[in-house]
């Protein structure tokens, strides 16, 4: 990255944290399945830990990119979106088939709360997430090149 | 306040135990068979028995609202995710001059 305007692209453009920011929000829904008194330990430890990935990740890459990268931290904001962005589209192109393969985990989260929470069983809902992770894990190994783009994120 | 590197090696397996915690709930009853533990009241039920409780809905209202609810956490969380990870690359954040 060398010194001048920054540009970002996607979703980087109104929070510099989307991925861990969508984590947070997959383990949230599926704290709804946990008793009360763990999903309060679930959402306050990884609320914790994800803060921690993110300034460690953050002060690692300042001290790679310098000036450019103090500028974004300034521009765009850590984790709750802007509506709007002043930073310009940078030529990144989006992926779109490689991150539904690459997010089969959170598209597995979202189906079994919008299919099958409304036949009320506990069991069969944790099993799906189960099943879900199961096969996210597969896809990864199977895929090399999805684990290694990942790899940099949650 | 920042991670260590093993942190962040073992980021994964780091939050999976959180979670695998989360559902477990040790505290409430060590050694529950599995049986036991998928019949105790989820958060799904708990907020919807609340909402009845102080008189904001019927319980049979609170339930779907509660469900909607999870499932457009989850919808969103898949969405930004699908969305970060589609941009992610060398040139996710770069400087034009």
């Amino acid at each position: 990255m060398k010194a001048g305007e920054v540009q970002a692209s996607g979703p980087y453009r109104y929070v510099r944290n989307p991925l861990y920011l969508g984590s947070w929000g997959m383990i949230a829904a599926m704290a709804f399945l946990m008793p009360p008194t763990g999903a309060l330990f679930t959402m306050v430890l990884l609320t914790v830990f994800l803060m921690r990935l993110i300034l460690a990740e953050e002060a690692f890459l300042t001290a790679q990119l310098g000036e450019p990268y103090r500028h974004y931290l300034s521009a765009v904001p850590r984790l709750i979106p802007r509506l709007r962005t002043t930073l310009p589209p940078s030529s990144q192109q989006p992926h779109w088939l490689h991150a539904m393969i690459a997010e089969i985990n959170p598209i597995g989260v979202f189906i079994i709360f919008a299919f099958l929470s409304w036949s009320y069983n506990n069991r069969l809902m944790i099993q799906a997430i189960l099943v879900s992770f199961g096969v996210s894990l597969v896809v990864r190994a199977l895929m090399p090149h999805v684990r290694k783009e990942n790899s940099t994120i949650a | 306040m920042k991670a260590t590197k093993i942190e962040f090696r073992f980021r994964v397996v780091i939050m999976v135990a959180v979670i695998f915690l989360g559902f477990w709930a040790p505290w409430i009853e060590p050694w529950a068979s599995r049986a036991s533990i998928a019949e105790r009241i989820p958060v799904l039920e708990w907020l919807a028995l609340e909402l009845s409780r102080h008189g904001l809905l019927s319980f049979t209202a609170a339930s779907p609202v509660v469900i909607v609810c999870a499932a457009l956490i989850a919808a969103k969380s898949a969405a930004l995710r699908i969305w970060g990870t589609a941009y992610l690359g060398p040139g996710t954040v770069n400087s034009s001059r």
